[in-house]
């Protein structure tokens, strides 16, 4: 221990750059994809922000504006399922890319049970959502907020619960 | 754990997409508004994940036990990770320390296996033992935020918080096994003393009182009652409690061993490490130690030259022997500055006064030799009030008739000092104590010799007329019945002197 004067190692860089690039270049394919005026703008803002991201405010709280530039994309106006799933997809790509990097791979392990208690809470929300539209009692755009609703409420609910059982763990081995 | 603004922002999206969604009927809005809340409630999980599978292990090494007070210690911490982690780890600085040369904060970014190191230099803002034993380790994920305690026991016990040490610290024989203790270690300075309060407490019966003696697994027929349901859900398997024996149940718990020390600045003679005053928190340790286990109330007094400094009421309970302890870890001898006091302290008003007092009978003022006889009487009477009036106001009186005031049932009271402070009021409230039925102890130091490390001019030949006075201290005291007077200046002899005398068991 009396040798001990080696610094604290900086904290290793992730590979977020890479991410937000091709998350951005795919959005953008996909806005092009689907060209019309509105997505030629969508894409052209988003090439934007990419820029003045990478170049002047590289921040996650300027990033936050990049995810809002892609949402309101006028693709949303005429694309398919898939488009859609997608477009979401890449969107939560360059959302993570922009304020932390996901976890590490070799600790898929670790992520296992949280990656299925989502897939439950998920299947949980979809549900009413699902039998609503196949009853015809609501619009596939009011069952897929009905859904949302609920999975909102889910996420309010953890975002706003204070875990104490964790504040303190048992002494340092 | 807590929310970033971040997380609040991207709800708030998703809930206007969510609206968007739902009364333009665009079902793209609404699925976005779902995709984001399913991001967030993802992360949620997989954070709290991350933090159930931390495995730390933190290692501090500190050059030295004990600090003076102005003093500096140097700490080495290595942190290693059996998973990977990163987040920024804070040393929680001890009370009075301020950080000198380094930092007690990193930002760590550990593989599996991986070790951080770093070194900072505290300053000690008084004598004090040179333990960080708590830290914080905050990790974020972008989205939320927690900061965990590390280093302190939620519940179940498994190092005392407080240590008595002399020299060498925690990390001694009393140490709990497989705790690495923030400083000291098994290569502590001879005449290490290591009182672990709380282990202590464990030795003493197990009853049925209300003090919470530890926590441990369950086992078969434990009442259910006795389970630590908070502690089972943490720690995923049933947990017992136990508690301590009842004040009444606890054999001699009546009696009460009161623990006074001389703090004044004499005390502070002797090589770093070993004073008097070092000597005198060791015996205590042994006072302490053995009263626990006994099941006694402790008190602590202290006091220096300018008056009683420490006063701990005699009790049972466990935070009371923690603040003993604290309080012994904290004991620094007094500033060795006094004013001059007069031996006689009586002043002309108080020979008019009691003049007045006998001329009020006289009767015959003709007569010189009356005369004379009433001034010598009078002036007597007035040295007598003059003396019990500054005997009260002396610190090592005011010590010993706090704690006999204090004291309950069958009274033990043990004085450790250099008997240079005070020794004729020291003296009185002796007798007082024993007069009162209370058995004394004390152990009295001699360090004198050390100053002649210090003061090259001074010679053997000045330390013995010293060591005289010192002994005739000794004699005088030990002509006062009841009263065990131990002669012990170092370590080696120090608690054979004590068993002897009986005070451990």
């Amino acid at each position: 221990m009396s040798s001990i004067t080696q610094p604290v190692k900086a904290a290793r860089a992730h590979p977020s750059g890479a991410l937000f690039f091709i998350s951005v270049l795919a959005l953008i394919a996909l806005d092009l994809a689907h060209l019309t005026v509105g997505t030629l703008a969508g894409a052209a803002a988003l090439a934007a922000f990419a820029v003045a991201y990478t170049t002047r405010w590289h921040t996650s709280s300027f990033g936050f504006y990049g995810l809002v530039i892609a949402e309101l994309s006028a693709i949303g106006l005429g694309a398919d399922l898939a488009t859609v799933v997608a477009y979401q997809l890449l969107c939560l790509l360059l959302l993570t890319s922009v304020i932390a990097p996901f976890p590490r791979l070799r600790k898929l392990r670790t992520y296992a049970m949280p990656a299925l208690m989502t897939a439950i809470v998920a299947g949980a929300s979809l549900a009413p959502g699902i039998a609503a539209a196949y009853a015809k009692w609501l619009t596939v755009a009011q069952a897929a907020a009905l859904s949302g609703v609920i999975l909102f409420g889910a996420a309010l609910a953890l975002a706003r619960l204070r875990w104490s059982a964790l504040v303190h763990r048992p002494a340092e081995a | 754990m807590k929310t970033t603004r971040l997380t609040d922002l991207l709800l708030a999206l998703a809930a206007l997409f969510i609206a968007l969604g739902a009364l333009l009927d665009a079902w793209f809005y609404a699925g976005a508004g779902f995709a984001l809340a399913l991001y967030v409630v993802w992360r949620f999980l997989a954070f709290r994940a991350a933090i159930a599978a931390l495995d730390l292990d933190v290692q501090r090494n500190a050059d030295k036990a004990v600090v003076r007070r102005g003093g500096t210690v140097t700490i080495d911490v290595a942190v290693s990770s059996a998973t990977p982690v990163e987040g920024r780890f804070t040393d929680v600085l001890p009370r009075g320390a301020e950080l000198v040369e380094g930092t007690n904060s990193a930002d760590l970014a550990l593989a599996a296996g991986q070790t951080a190191t770093w070194r900072y230099t505290l300053v000690m803002a008084s004598r004090q033992s040179a333990q960080v034993q708590r830290a914080t380790l905050t990790m974020t994920n972008g989205l939320f935020t927690h900061t965990l305690e590390l280093g302190a026991a939620a519940s179940v016990v498994q190092q005392a918080p407080y240590a008595v040490s002399v020299e060498g610290g925690a990390g001694g024989p009393g140490a709990a096994p497989g705790v690495t203790s923030g400083a000291g270690g098994p290569g502590g300075a001879p005449g290490v003393t290591s009182v672990s309060v709380q282990s202590l407490y464990r030795t003493r019966r197990l009853g049925s009182g209300p003090d919470l003696s530890h926590i441990r697994p369950f086992a078969v027929g434990d009442p259910l009652k006795r389970i630590h349901w908070k502690v089972s859900a943490r720690l995923n398997k049933l947990m017992t409690k136990e508690f301590l024996a009842e004040v009444d149940e606890a054999a001699g718990a009546s009696a009460s061993v009161s623990i006074i020390i001389d703090q004044g600045g004499t005390m502070a003679r002797g090589p770093p490490g070993a004073t008097e005053l070092d000597f005198a928190v060791n015996v205590a340790s042994y006072v302490v130690r053995s009263a626990i286990a006994r099941g006694n109330r402790i008190g602590l007094i202290t006091y220096d030259d300018q008056g009683v400094a420490t006063s701990l009421p005699a009790d049972l309970s466990l935070p009371h022997a923690s603040s003993v302890v604290r309080s012994l870890n904290e004991i620094e001898p007094g500033i060795p500055l006094r004013p001059p006091r007069a031996k006689l302290d009586v002043t002309g008003a108080d020979v008019v006064r009691v003049k007045r007092h006998f001329a009020a009978t006289a009767d015959d003022e003709s007569d010189e030799d009356i005369r004379h006889f009433r001034h010598v009487v009078s002036y007597m009477y007035a040295h007598g009030e003059g003396y019990l009036r500054s005997l009260k106001r002396a610190p090592a009186f005011r010590a010993i008739a706090a704690s006999l005031k204090r004291a309950q049932g069958q009274s033990t009271i043990v004085i450790v000092s250099d008997l240079e402070n005070d020794f004729s009021p020291l003296t009185e409230g002796v007798r007082l104590a024993t007069s009162r039925g209370a058995r004394v102890y004390v152990v009295a130091l001699f360090s004198k010799i050390f100053e002649q490390f210090a003061e090259p001019l001074l010679s053997l030949e000045d330390v013995y007329p010293a060591y005289d006075a010192h002994l005739r201290r000794i004699r005088k005291l030990e002509q006062i019945p009841h009263v065990t007077v131990i002669e012990a200046n170092t370590a080696e002899t120090l608690q054979p002197a004590l068993q002897e005398a009986r005070i451990t068991s």
